[in-house]
């Protein structure tokens, strides 16, 4: 556990009104590791990540990042906040600059990062998202998904060690979509850690390296996505369904159709482990 | 002001150099109320008109509906002055006799009326060459250049912001209860109208909350750093807004002819 990026330990955490939103979360992320965590509405996401740079303090248990304590004071809160990114999941709640250019470049500047710098990493963030035409819009004009992107673009431009992105897909188009994973995956290739919340399953098994599921505050599985959606029991549990890549490729096997050694993870693994008749 | 905010960000003018735009508002603010002059205030609201219109893409019909605004405004406040009271009958018109006063209009006060109607509309105009051309962060922007307080600038920023979300909240509570049956009824329309206020506070409460929690999540040490966009200074917009007030002063000292035309 102190080996890993970040690590959580019998995390508790009750909200004010009593609802136990975590109860003993126990969990692990290695470097360089793309994590995935799911779990239905009201499972405790958004209040994990809200421990994972500090903005909540749990009530019992710990959160170790690179193998240490989280200490509470503002000095130790803005050394961490500088390396955990976390983008919310409600992205107006995000956004507080009415320029989309100055919204983006604001973690930035905080870094202390130089203007000119700073002016080529939004330009460079922008066009890899393809929002460099909103730049010149109000954020209090955009659409939905479309603060999402710039809520996205201002904690990507700041390259954290860790990124955590509370459901970064929900209510983006595909393309968009696709754009930003293909953002995410160049920052993973760079060596930096992902966490992303879904409840899109062909996603987090396709993409994660580690999963996590969670429910009513507890952990059901963590472990590779292939060890965690074979757990039918733990799936139905968190109201889940098998991801259709691993579900057709059982079947295949079962049926001797395919290979059974390993499973695929991708449509061309899945290719390649068709027997041909 | 959503309709003016949006213009603004459209504007052709949008990366000019805020200080210019609001240099040269200020300068046509002081020769309009200094120069007083019935001609420089038409030259004025004509040439803004034009400039608005015919070059920084803003639609007349948007520009005459928010010209229509304070007109309205204007022109009652002018018919008061217009009206004027005299013992004689002599040069009042219609001549109302009350209270042991002729009471009517004379030529002198309804030019000074005309006067004062044109003036307003003039300086009216030229905040909307600013308005309609510059969004207000640059303006507070500008603030920031001339070394205003970080607090106050970053709080008007964040304010202005909030107005914007403030009122989308609240319509969109009130769209909310429409279309599930509220405000029916005079108990209706209370206890719907009651409901989107404390709703809305409560939402707003939350919502800055959360935001202040995004803004520590990104760093937040207390001041609002952003970078600033990159304005344009072009040494001909300075030239022509020179010339421009440079001639409505010309115009006034030694153009006499012109105001006889008018
Ligand atoms: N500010 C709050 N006050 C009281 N209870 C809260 C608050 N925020 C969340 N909760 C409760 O805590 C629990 C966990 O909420 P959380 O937002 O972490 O869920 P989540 O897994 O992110 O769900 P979703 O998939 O819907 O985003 C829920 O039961 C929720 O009702
Ligand atoms: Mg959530």
């Amino acid at each position: 556990m102190h080996s890993d990026l970040i690590a959580a330990e019998n995390l508790a955490y009750n909200y004010q009104d009593g609802t136990r939103a975590l109860d003993g979360v126990t969990l692990s992320l290695p470097h360089n590791a793309k994590a995935a965590i799911l779990g239905p509405n009201g499972a405790g996401k958004s209040t994990l990540f809200l421990h994972f740079n500090g903005l909540l303090r749990p009530h019992s248990g710990l959160v170790y990042y690179k193998g240490k304590a989280l200490q509470y004071h503002t000095k130790a809160l803005q050394v961490l906040r500088r390396e955990v990114g976390i983008v919310f999941q409600n992205p107006d709640n995000q956004l507080f600059s009415s320029s989309v250019f100055q919204d983006i470049s604001f973690g930035l500047m905080n870094q202390g990062c130089n203007p000119a710098e700073a002016r080529r990493r939004v330009e460079e963030v922008g066009s890899k998202l393809g929002i460099e035409p909103l730049f010149s819009k109000p954020t209090h004009f955009l659409s939905v998904g479309q603060k999402k992107m710039v809520a996205l673009a201002g904690v990507l431009v700041m390259e954290p060690e860790l990124i955590i992105c509370d459901e970064p897909t929900a209510g983006l188009d595909p393309g968009n979509a696709e754009r930003f994973m293909r953002v995410l995956d160049e920052l993973h290739r760079q060596g930096k850690a992902m966490v992303i919340s879904t409840h899109d399953v062909n996603l987090a098994y396709q993409w994660a390296d580690v999963v996590w599921l969670l429910n009513k505050g507890k952990v059901l599985a963590q472990g590779s996505p292939v060890e965690v959606f074979s757990q039918r029991e733990v799936l139905k549990a968190a109201r889940l369904e098998t991801p259709w890549l691993l579900e057709t490729w059982q079947e295949m096997a079962a049926l001797g159709l395919a290979s059974p050694n390993l499973p695929p993870r991708s449509k061309s693994q899945f290719r390649q482990t068709l027997i041909k008749p | 002001m959503n309709s003016i905010d949006q213009a603004a960000y459209n504007s052709p003018w949008y990366l000019l150099h805020p200080a210019v735009k609001l240099g040269l508002t200020l300068a046509i603010l002081v020769v309009v109320l200094a120069l007083d002059s019935r001609t420089i205030s038409c030259l004025v609201i004509l040439a803004i008109f034009a400039l608005l219109v015919g070059k920084a893409r803003v639609s007349w019909r948007l520009y005459l509906g928010l010209m229509a605004i304070p007109l309205v405004f204007l022109t009652v406040g002018c018919v008061s002055v217009a009206i004027t009271n005299s013992t004689l009958s002599t040069g009042i018109w219609p001549g109302v006799y009350a209270g042991g006063m002729w009471w009517g209009v004379s030529p002198q006060s309804l030019q000074e009326a005309i006067n004062l109607l044109l003036r307003s509309l003039a300086c009216v105009s030229a905040m909307y060459l600013l308005a309609l051309t510059t969004p207000v962060v640059q303006l507070v922007y500008v603030l920031r250049l001339f070394k205003l307080p970080g607090v106050a600038v970053d709080l008007m920023g964040l304010i202005y912001m909030n107005i914007f979300i403030f009122l989308q909240t609240a319509q969109d509570i009130y769209v909310a209860q429409q279309s599930r049956c509220g405000y029916r009824g005079f108990a209706g329309h209370l206890t719907s109208l009651t409901a989107l206020l404390s709703n809305l506070f409560i939402k707003n409460l939350q919502r800055s909350n959360a935001c202040y929690d995004a803004l520590l999540a990104r760093g937040f040490k207390g001041s609002l750093q952003v970078l600033d966009e990159q304005y344009i200074v072009r040494p001909l917009h300075l030239a022509l807004s020179g010339m421009f007030i440079a001639s409505l002063i010309l115009i006034h000292s030694y153009g006499g002819w012109i105001c006889t035309l008018i």
